[in-house]
């Protein structure tokens, strides 16, 4: 470096110039401003979770529906066709009473159990002149085989000529009953009627001679689904439970503008801090105790604390206290002074009772319940706050003077999707929607619209029983 | 008195009382830096602004690699390039050779005022400026420059050259004004 860059290094070395005020003001409200973005930023994933969530709260519980009047359809459709089975079945009313006195028959005789004349009959069974070569049928018999039960040695085979509905097979061989499929289709209907449990086999370890591997099939019958047996798995219902539940998301005091936080002099304020639409956070916290009070209702109710905020700028000249700027925001009155904008934080305070009730679509290990109710809630206080420090913060709380309603009412819609953890406890996420019923203000102060809310929740259950 | 760390993780949380904290310790430094790349103190201002902005969006990137003094002069160094890149168009001026300034050449600048020498160098043509700045303030190399403002080795020697011959001009006519011969 040369002497000439010296001399200037040197001239320069350790200086310091003085900026003007309106610099730093600049910089905070840009920084407010950047806040506010983020603020936004986060508010919009909030607001976009909660609306998927909804979204696919409504979808699984439509599918639910769907589902469930579908049922209900096919069981209807079943009901119908016991109902008409009968009358269609007349003739086969004639069928299985003889079917019936078969059986009886051959129980009550024994013939295939005891005797001599059992052992004819299994010879005539084992003996390759049977009609069924290697396999032996023994029928459920109509009544064409009712009569041949009376001549025992004609039994089986006659039994093995037609219209069987079981067959037992012999070692590898089996017996195929070719008639079947006519008689299927004759009986197609009775055959749901046909109690296979009253059936007869022939004793296996008697038979001599015989192969050693026996395999009994049976061929069963298309009994429709109605009719079958269904050992549902009982699920053990939680009946009464208690949880903590937090929330968070965007609060929207739902007016255009927070303009009360200014002077009415607009000129004197920083473009664009009071142009945009006004969008808080809201988060909640509390308990909350639920009881089963249907197979699919429940209630639920308990106590939460419930902070609205919003971040904005004034520029009400207000300088050791907010107390200016809250007297003009409750009374729609213009301020004496401005001053250069600063951030000022709003934020209302509440202790809210929520009743809601609530239908459980799905109620497994994964659950899936709406909720719909109202809350009640008791104001608390509102607090105007200055994140710079600059000023004191001011709290106006309820009561006969104050500007805010000691109570207020609020809509709630949720969706609760819930995943059981163990025997005694669940957990899940609660996207859901808070509209009050009326302003945070008394209605001969500053009108604004009825506040909102989009939030998300995280609640953990514990099951008493 | 809050120590650097805990300003600086202050600012890093958007802690608004750490923020004014730091912008008071180093705004007169900054602003000093400033008002010499920029052809005037409102313009000095707007870039004092924009920088404590990155500055302040930055800070969580802070890795203590360097001193918090030098970090935030570089910042707004870049923001005062970043400032006047739409303005500089930096065409070779003169040769080098043409300069006519011997090397070894030293000037008394003690008879000036900081002001003073603030004033003559924003009156330097925007590309002459900001090369004698890097070069003869910051210390960087001709190479640098060239690669920090996208021009050729020669183009910042010539405006530095230029620079030179300019604020040698430039003091010759304040001596004269103000009788400081």
């Amino acid at each position: 470096m040369g002497k000439f860059e010296q001399s200037w290094k040197e001239a320069f070395e350790g200086t310091e110039l003085s900026p003007s005020d309106s610099v730093w003001v600049n910089i905070n409200r840009d920084l407010a401003a950047a806040e506010g973005e983020t603020m936004k930023k986060r508010i919009v994933f909030y607001q976009r979770i909660a609306a998927a969530s909804v979204l696919f709260a409504l979808l699984i519980g439509s599918l639910g529906i769907y589902r469930w009047n579908d049922n209900r359809g096919q069981i209807a459709q079943n009901k119908t066709l016991e109902n008409a089975l009968p009358s269609v079945g007349k003739e086969k009313d004639i069928v299985n009473k003889e079917d019936r006195k078969a059986n009886s028959a051959l129980s009550d005789k024994g013939n295939l159990s005891q005797g001599n004349e059992r052992t004819e009959s299994v010879n005539e069974i084992t003996s390759p002149k049977s009609t069924s070569g290697l396999g032996l049928n023994v029928s459920k018999i109509n009544s064409k085989t009712s009569a041949a039960i009376k001549n025992d040695k004609n039994l089986i085979k006659k039994s093995t000529s037609q219209d069987l509905n079981q067959s037992i097979v012999i070692g590898n061989e089996i017996t195929e009953n070719k008639n079947f499929s006519s008689y299927q289709d004759q009986n197609q209907n009775a055959m749901a009627f046909v109690d296979l449990g009253e059936l007869e086999l022939l004793p296996i370890p008697e038979i001599h001679e015989g192969p050693k591997m026996v395999e009994i099939i049976r061929i069963l019958p298309a009994i429709p689904g109605a009719f079958m047996v269904h050992n549902e798995k009982k699920t053990v219902h939680e009946q009464v439970w208690a949880s903590v539940t937090a929330a968070a998301g965007s609060y929207n005091p739902n007016i255009n503008s927070y303009s009360n936080y200014s002077s009415f002099s607009a000129s004197q304020m920083n473009s664009g801090s009071n142009s945009s639409s006004v969008v808080g956070s809201s988060y909640s916290y509390g308990m909350l105790a639920g009881v089963r009070v249907a197979k699919r209702i429940v209630l639920q109710s308990g106590i939460q604390y419930l902070n609205q905020s919003i971040n904005s700028t004034s520029n009400i000249s207000s300088p050791t206290s907010l107390d200016q700027v809250a007297f003009a925001l409750v009374n729609n009155s213009p301020a004496s002074s401005v001053t250069t904008p600063y951030a000022i934080n709003s934020a209302n305070e509440f202790v809210s009772v929520p009743v809601q009730a609530g239908y459980l679509f799905i109620d497994r290990k994964m659950g899936l319940q709406l909720n719909t109710g109202v809350s009640t809630e008791f104001f608390l206080r509102n607090t105007l706050s200055d994140p710079s420090g600059q000023r004191q913060s001011y709290s106006q709380g309820a009561g006969q003077d104050s500007p805010y309603r000691s109570v207020n009412f609020s809509g709630l819609l949720s969706s609760e999707v819930s995943y059981k953890l163990g025997d005694r406890y669940r957990v899940s996420i609660v996207p859901g929607f808070h509209y009050s019923f009326s302003p945070v203000l008394k209605p001969t102060y500053n009108s604004s619209g009825n506040p909102f809310v989009w939030d998300v929740g995280f609640r953990f259950r514990y099951i008493f029983r | 008195m809050l120590g650097e760390k805990e300003l600086i993780s202050g600012c890093a949380k958007g802690e608004r009382t750490a923020q004014r904290v730091l912008y008071e310790r180093h705004c007169r430094r900054l602003m000093a830096v400033c008002s010499r790349y920029a052809k005037s103190m409102p313009e000095a201002e707007d870039i004092l602004q924009e920088g404590f902005m990155k500055i302040f969006n930055s800070l969580k990137t802070f890795r203590y690699e360097s001193k918090l003094d030098t970090w935030m002069t570089r910042i707004m160094i870049n923001t005062a390039l970043n400032h006047q890149r739409q303005k500089l168009y930096l065409l070779p001026m003169v040769d080098v050779e043409d300069a006519g300034l011997r090397e070894d050449e030293k000037i008394s600048l003690s008879d000036f005022h900081l002001s003073e020498l603030i004033a003559i160098v924003q009156e330097l043509p925007d590309g002459c400026r900001v090369v004698f700045n890097l070069f003869a303030i910051e210390g960087f190399g001709h190479k640098e420059i060239a690669e920090m403002l996208g021009i050729s080795e020669g183009t910042s020697k010539s405006q530095y050259n230029r620079a030179k011959s300019l604020l040698r001009a430039k003091l010759e006519t304040v001596k004269v004004k103000y009788g400081k011969v």
